[in-house]
């Protein structure tokens, strides 16, 4: 049994255990000859290249006899829509047709490691003039016109392109690309010569080309991650314990009965322990059902959990900003504002339970992961199996959207090392619970603010100290991931403190959205971070969400305390033409009418009230703008989304619709996280282990109006779309629910019981 | 383990399973069948959707014996790539899906909600919804699609 992967795009290849035996190419050998294609090489090799060399230019594209064109992309589609933006890129530089163009995705023997498919990097990589896809492009471009100037005997400067057709100007001899290397290799080293067009003179590039995956995902075509089968194929399930510390003492088995049918092996190792069976469904209940013996470590309390947080032995403290001037100036503003934030822990929450296959024979390893970093997850399964990392061949496979570090990289961690406890290919599902209990969760805040206004109503101090907490992260070492702690390998520390060397510039934007985006004199920003229970990963908008909910809350406290209107306040402090460029625009768009918040809170049930926040998202990828109208009801607590005005300036809009579509996900998340989401636990274990212990957003959530504008700017460099509206979303609406409320709510999820008791006050 | 035979798609299949088996796990790795997918297992979200004659069900929970005697179809059932169900035409012209994972819940839903109200009003739709999970946030899509099928339907 084969699975194909989704038709006339990207991976048709083939499971390829053919169970022949392992026949060794020799590393180097030619991998793009064969029509068959560039996955020719899964069937005949086990060992893959030593480096699939980024300056050559084979390793980026490939042409093939039929005259498609191949792409071998380091990021990868991870249901935003990235695939269609590097075939609108290629199809453009090299003007062919864009049913033309392939893309093979994360393959650590195909394609490029350009890092984690994260942190809304993949277009802005992608695009980038050097280093990624655009660059290649040109640069396969030149090539192909350099061997046609040869062949149809006329100078480049005569040559112009069209579907894969290079012609003379005022002649009639053409020649296709196919003919002037279908399936051949460039055999060149990146020049860095070729220029690529610039956005003005892409055709494809700047238009909403329709997704390529949306009708295979349609119409059950697509192949996921979790459908990903090989012969001989068998299912595990793991079995986990009550906390992550907690130790294994003794596998019961099932008493007072015989062993379920199907099962192959109860496999463990330290604390790790997972059922192997024949069928899936086998799997489950055997799994269910064994009794394991466990001496539980309890997890911290959950009441405490903010106060230890702040009371944690930091093992890294970071001065960002010190100007050396805050106290003083502190100490000279005539009115001065106080205020602490919490967020809590969240989590990704894919809607698949993440799963893996993998298949481990003698010294090599095959796993198809819907990991973000086929490069770094290779680092960490080659090291949890004791193989050379060239002998683990990870292969993307798109699974459940994933927004950031969900278990994808744990489960694949899981079906490389019970494979090759059981000898045999396995796919391992995790089950919700599995999903929901044991990913990398995002990290929880605490953010204390103080702030000065001077004699004029300006800003003149910003004093901030901020303290977190993680454990683990992305692979790499396995035991950042849950079941490389189970399974006994060293946890890794946090790094040490830097030295003390702030900026003593005010003003700098740190990649974490840590200091405000706005013009003030005097500033300190310190943080604390230690190590807890929670294993801890990237979920969207990672520390940058986190601060933005305090640094946007806290400007529109400066602007109450100030008796100004927050919109021509934020302006006031800006210097940023791009950032006031957006907010001025949201604003406009929600016809904001200027004035102090609160101005008017009403004394109905419900109230409603406007906020706005707006922030340049890592210092450098991508603006935003958000007003947020909310209605809260005054008896049940309930905060309700009505109506969002939003503006957004991502350098050259790639594709509109696809923007959007990814600010609308972002607002459902941003909702969503704002007002419901919060992970539970109690000292037995994590309690947010369903859809109901840990409630999302639905369809009932939904705000509305969505209103939705680009500023498209041609001239700029390529910068995320992906995370830059979510990060908006906590202080925008808690800024709304002051507005309505007269109440200020520094403490994340914003649940009804909570704005019950704030109203209450 | 035993013999059961089940129609799936218009066709009958004989299958090995035991009884107790949910419907999902034969669909998926029996049939090959990959539409409907695993995602909570509890009844929760929604992604496992399919028909049970006309009825949408969870297939993660339903014992494949329930299918017995009564007609299954899947979202490969209702059309393909080159000839889509108008659900399944509606959601890919308004790009109604980021990671799809749910998208097979919300056409086996909405395909069979839009059976039992032809031409349902926006609160009506997401009413009609809520059940079912998106986590990528494709909501607004979702439910111009079931409205714009529920045009290209009538």
């Amino acid at each position: 049994m084969t699975d194909t992967l989704p038709e006339g795009r990207r991976l048709s290849r083939r499971a390829f255990l053919s169970g022949t035996g392992a026949m060794i190419v020799a590393i180097g050998a030619p991998r793009l000859l064969d029509p068959k294609s560039a996955f020719g090489a899964l069937s005949d090799s086990q060992i893959g290249p030593a480096l699939v060399d980024p300056l050559q230019l084979d390793s980026w594209i490939a042409i093939r006899g039929d005259g498609t064109v191949t792409v071998f992309a380091g990021k990868v589609e991870l249901g935003t829509g990235v695939m269609t933006t590097t075939i609108q890129l290629v199809a453009d530089e090299l003007d062919v047709a864009l049913a033309k163009v392939n893309v093979v995705e994360g393959d650590t023997w195909q394609s490029p490691d350009q890092g984690f498919t994260a942190g809304s990097q993949s277009n802005k990589t992608q695009y980038a003039l050097t280093g990624g896809v655009r660059q290649a492009a040109a640069e396969a471009r030149l090539a192909l016109l350099n061997m046609a100037s040869k062949q149809l005997g006329a100078p480049v400067s005569q040559l112009t392109v069209s579907n894969g057709v290079v012609s003379v100007q005022g002649s009639s001899s053409t020649v296709s690309y196919a003919q002037l290397i279908g399936d051949k290799k460039f055999n060149l080293k990146q020049t860095g010569k070729a220029v690529p067009k610039t956005f003005e003179q892409y055709k494809i590039v700047g238009t909403s080309v329709a997704r390529v995956d949306i009708p295979a995902k349609a119409t059950g075509a697509f192949t996921y991650t979790q459908d990903v089968t090989v012969p001989g194929l068998v299912h595990a399930r793991v079995v986990r314990p009550p906390t992550l510390d907690s130790q294994l003492v003794s596998i019961d088995g099932w008493p007072g009965r015989k062993q379920p049918a199907g099962v192959i092996k109860v496999v463990y190792k330290d604390n790790y322990v997972a059922v192997v069976a024949e069928q899936e469904w086998q799997a489950i209940k055997a799994a269910e059902a064994l009794k394991v013996t466990w001496k539980v470590v309890p997890l911290p309390s959950f009441d405490d959990f903010y106060d230890d947080l702040q009371n944690l032995t930091p093992t890294t403290n970071r001065v960002l900003i010190d100007t050396k001037d805050v106290d003083t100036a502190l100490a000279k503003a005539p009115k001065t504002v106080t205020a602490t934030y919490r967020y809590p822990i969240q989590m990704h929450g894919s809607m698949g339970a993440s799963a893996s296959t993998a298949s481990v024979e003698g010294n090599t390893a095959t796993v198809w992961s819907s990991t973000q970093g086929v490069y770094q997850l290779r680092g960490a399964i080659a090291t949890a199996l004791g193989l050379p990392a060239q002998n683990v061949h990870v292969i993307y496979v798109e699974g459940s959207g994933c927004y950031g570090l969900n278990g994808a990289d744990n489960v694949a961690l899981d079906a490389a090392v019970i494979s090759q406890m059981v000898g045999k290919p396995v796919r391992v599902q995790y089950m919700r619970a599995d999903e929901h209990g044991w990913e990398n969760f995002g990290q929880p805040y605490v953010i204390s603010l103080k702030g000065g206004l001077d004699a004029s109503g300006k800003v003149s101090a910003w004093d901030y100290t901020a303290w977190t907490a993680s454990r683990g992260g992305r692979p790499g070492p396995p035991a950042n991931l849950a079941s490389g702690v189970l399974l006994g390998f060293p946890e890794n520390p946090l790094a040490a403190s830097p030295p003390a060397t702030p900026s003593q510039a005010p003003n700098f934007v740190d990649g974490s959205n840590s200091g405000p985006s706005y013009i003030i004199p005097s500033q300190r920003l310190v943080t604390h971070s230690g190590v807890h229970s929670f294993m801890a990963g990237p979920l969207r908008s990672p520390s940058r969400i986190q601060n933005t909910f305090a640094n946007e809350s806290f400007i529109d406290e400066l602007a109450y305390a100030a008796g100004a209107d927050p919109v021509a306040f934020r302006l006031q402090h800006l210097t940023d033409q791009r950032l006031s460029d957006v907010i001025t625009l949201a604003a406009k768009m929600a016809n904001w009418q200027p004035g102090p918040a609160a101005a008017k809170v009403g004394k109905g049930r419900y109230l409603t009230g406007r906020g706005i926040a707006g922030m340049l998202y890592e210092g450098n990828n991508g603006y935003n703008a958000a007003v947020f109208e909310v209605t809260v009801d005054r008896v049940t607590g309930k905060v309700a989304v009505d109506r969002v005005w939003s503006a957004q300036d991502c350098g050259p809009a790639l594709n509109p619709d696809g923007m959007r579509a990814q600010a609308e996900g972002c607002l459902m998340q941003t909702i969503s996280r704002s007002l419901i989401e919060e992970v539970k636990w109690d000292p037995t274990g994590i309690s947010s282990l369903d859809w109901s212990s840990y409630p999302v957003i639905r369809f009932n959530g939904m705000p509305k109006t969505f209103d939705f504008q680009i500023i498209d700017r041609k001239d700029q460099p390529v910068w995320g779309a992906g995370e830059v509206l979510i990060t908006n979303g906590p202080a925008a609406i808690a800024n709304a629910i002051f507005d309505a409320t007269g109440v200020r709510l520094r403490q994340l999820p914003f649940t009804p019981a909570r704005v019950k008791a704030a109203l209450k006050g | 383990m035993s013999k059961l035979t089940i129609s799936v798609n218009g066709k009958d299949h004989a299958v090995q399973a035991s009884p107790d088996t949910p419907l999902l796990y034969v669909l998926r790795n029996e049939l090959h069948l990959h539409g409907p997918r695993f995602g909570c297992g509890l009844l929760q979200c929604g992604a496992c959707t399919v028909h049970l004659g006309d009825k949408a069900i969870r297939s993660c929970a339903t014992p494949v014996s329930e299918a017995k005697g009564k007609p299954v179809t899947t979202l490969e059932g209702l059309g393909t790539i080159e000839k889509p169900h108008p659900v399944q035409k509606a959601f890919i012209d308004h790009q109604a899906a980021q990671c799809g994972y749910c998208t097979n819940g919300m056409i086996m839903a909405s395909t069979a909600f839009l059976k039992q109200n032809a031409s349902p009003s926006e609160d009506e739709i997401k009413k009609a919804m809520t059940p079912w999970l998106c986590r990528c946030g494709t909501h607004f899509r979702i439910v111009a699609a079931i409205k714009a099928a529920a045009k290209a339907m009538a």
